[in-house]
């Protein structure tokens, strides 16, 4: 048993943030994270290479201790004890940095060898790998932009850039002026590599017989295109609808969620002031608590950093939380992922794991189970192993357009343990 | 603890997805080798390798 003051399960930048000012506090602080490399996906450098920037130095030189390579599977809040891979590590304070992973759209051949999330593109091309030659860019949100860049860098070709709508961020810039000079960069290199970017179409297919050969995309509902269908010919589709919160350790700390009517999702609730989440001990920091992008991420990390570390929050933090939040709060409209629930065809695989389709969870809504709970006790749908991270929320969709009823009536598909596989010997250590 | 000190150096070994692509060539060449993947972050736990096995190749774990 590893005994700490303060438990931070996540290493991107909230994560690092609130461990590096609770550590210059005094407090025995321990990071851990399931990834090789610390900085999450937001800090992970191209090329690879141990990440270098000042929030990471300052990390560094603060004395918190890192554990890269573990995965929290277990969390006993009440007796405040966390397990990991190879450890059971005991904590006074508990904050969780899970950050976020990307919404998938469910489509008939969205198994095909070449399909994968636009973090996976980026992932991959981050590593230096050259993902195709006809890359299709398909999905929603500013996000796209980046994994553009990086596909480019590693000169895979991208026959398209395909969007609900262009990215554009209202009124955010206002709280965070380099937002503009990065969007302008982004631009700069999708005309560089001579990338079409279309916006107002989603991803209705993927075809090919094993592995991918092209997708059909279809005008959005509402949308001046709508109506139209168009093939495109490529040879991987990456798409990315927004993010979804990684939930799993929060959840299995018993934190109460709210619904978020316009990311159409669930976030750990957190008092605004503190960071604290409902359960007593345990903290909760960036995307888990509302996508907001890096910048918010280390805004909350500094808040609940100084509040777990026992000293004072300056006005100078106070005055950085705001502000990012409102540039949180401003890009949260245009962050939105379009509601393509009731377009999602019935053949389409929702629950990947156990090979549940759209039809299938229809049919189960309609048939009495108009939540989530009795569609998975009907179906199996969110009981394989990754525990309805990658179907959960697009089932509730589903459930919600065929009941007639809000997204947020139709529950949540929570986590349990273990929240990843484990093997018993481990478990029963 | 499989810990890994930062301020004694830090581990970039690459991923087995990252790897296996890269010995392929492209993502489409390794999936024509029997490749499935699609996360690429360790939270689907869906991968499959050419060999057939399914793991995730992103966290090296069944």
């Amino acid at each position: 048993m590893t005994d700490v003051d303060i438990l931070v399960v996540g290493a991107g930048p909230g994560g690092l943030a609130a461990a590096s000012v609770a550590a210059e506090a005094g407090r025995r602080v321990l990071v851990v994270d399931e990834s090789a490399v610390l900085g999450g996906q937001y800090l992970r450098p191209h090329p690879p290479r141990p990440v270098d920037t000042p929030l990471v130095r300052r990390f560094r030189l603060s004395g918190a201790d890192i554990a890269l390579g573990e995965t929290v599977w277990h969390v006993d809040a009440a007796a405040r004890r966390v397990s990991t891979t190879t450890v059971d590590v005991s904590f006074d304070r508990l904050v969780v940095a899970t950050g976020a992973f990307d919404r998938p759209l469910a489509v008939p051949g969205a198994r095909l060898g070449g399909v994968v999330t636009a973090g996976a593109a980026q992932a991959l091309a981050k590593d230096g790998v050259r993902l195709g030659r006809q890359v299709l860019l398909v999905g929603s949100g500013p996000f796209l932009l980046p994994v553009a860049r990086e596909l480019l860098r590693t000169r895979a070709g991208i026959v398209e850039l395909a969007l609900d709508r262009l990215p554009w961020l209202g009124g955010a810039p206002l709280h965070a002026p380099g937002v503009v000079a990065e969007a302008a960069a982004y631009a700069a290199a999708l005309t560089r590599g001579r990338v079409p970017v279309r916006p107002g179409w989603y991803l209705r297919e993927v075809l090919g017989a094993d592995t991918v050969t092209g997708a059909v995309l279809a005008g959005l509902p509402g949308g001046r295109h709508e109506g139209r269908v168009r093939q495109v010919a490529c040879d991987v589709v990456a798409m990315g609808y927004g993010f979804l919160p990684q939930l799993a350790v929060a959840d299995l700390a018993g934190c109460r969620m709210r619904f978020d009517a316009v990311q159409r999702t669930w976030f750990v609730d957190v008092r605004r002031g503190d960071m604290r989440t409902s359960v007593p001990g345990v903290y909760a920091v960036g995307e888990v608590t509302g996508i907001g992008g890096h910048r918010k991420a280390v805004a909350d990390g500094l808040l609940a950093g100084h509040v777990v570390g026992g000293v004072p929050v300056p006005s100078s933090v106070r005055r950085i939380v705001s502000s990012r939040r409102r540039f949180a709060e401003s890009a949260r409209h245009a962050l939105a992922p379009p509601p393509l629930a009731a377009a999602v065809a019935g053949e389409a695989l929702v629950c990947r794991c156990e090979t549940v389709t759209a039809g299938e969870i229809r049919a189960a809504a309609h048939d009495g189970g108009a939540n989530v709970q009795g569609v998975r006790m009907r179906t199996r749908c969110g009981m394989g192993p990754c525990q309805a991270r990658m179907c959960g929320q697009l089932c509730a969709e589903l459930v919600a357009e065929t009941a007639g009823t809000a997204v947020a009536a139709a529950g949540r598909l929570s986590c349990r343990v273990p929240a990843r596989p484990t093997s018993l010997e481990r478990m029963l250590a | 603890m499989r810990a890994i000190d930062e301020r004694g150096g830090e581990s970039v070994r690459e991923t087995s997805l990252a790897r296996a692509v890269r010995s392929a060539g492209t993502l489409p060449a390794a999936a024509a080798g029997g490749l499935r993947a699609f996360c690429g972050m360790g939270v689907c736990l869906e991968c499959e390798s050419d060999d057939g096995v399914r793991r995730c190749l992103v966290r090296d774990e069944p």
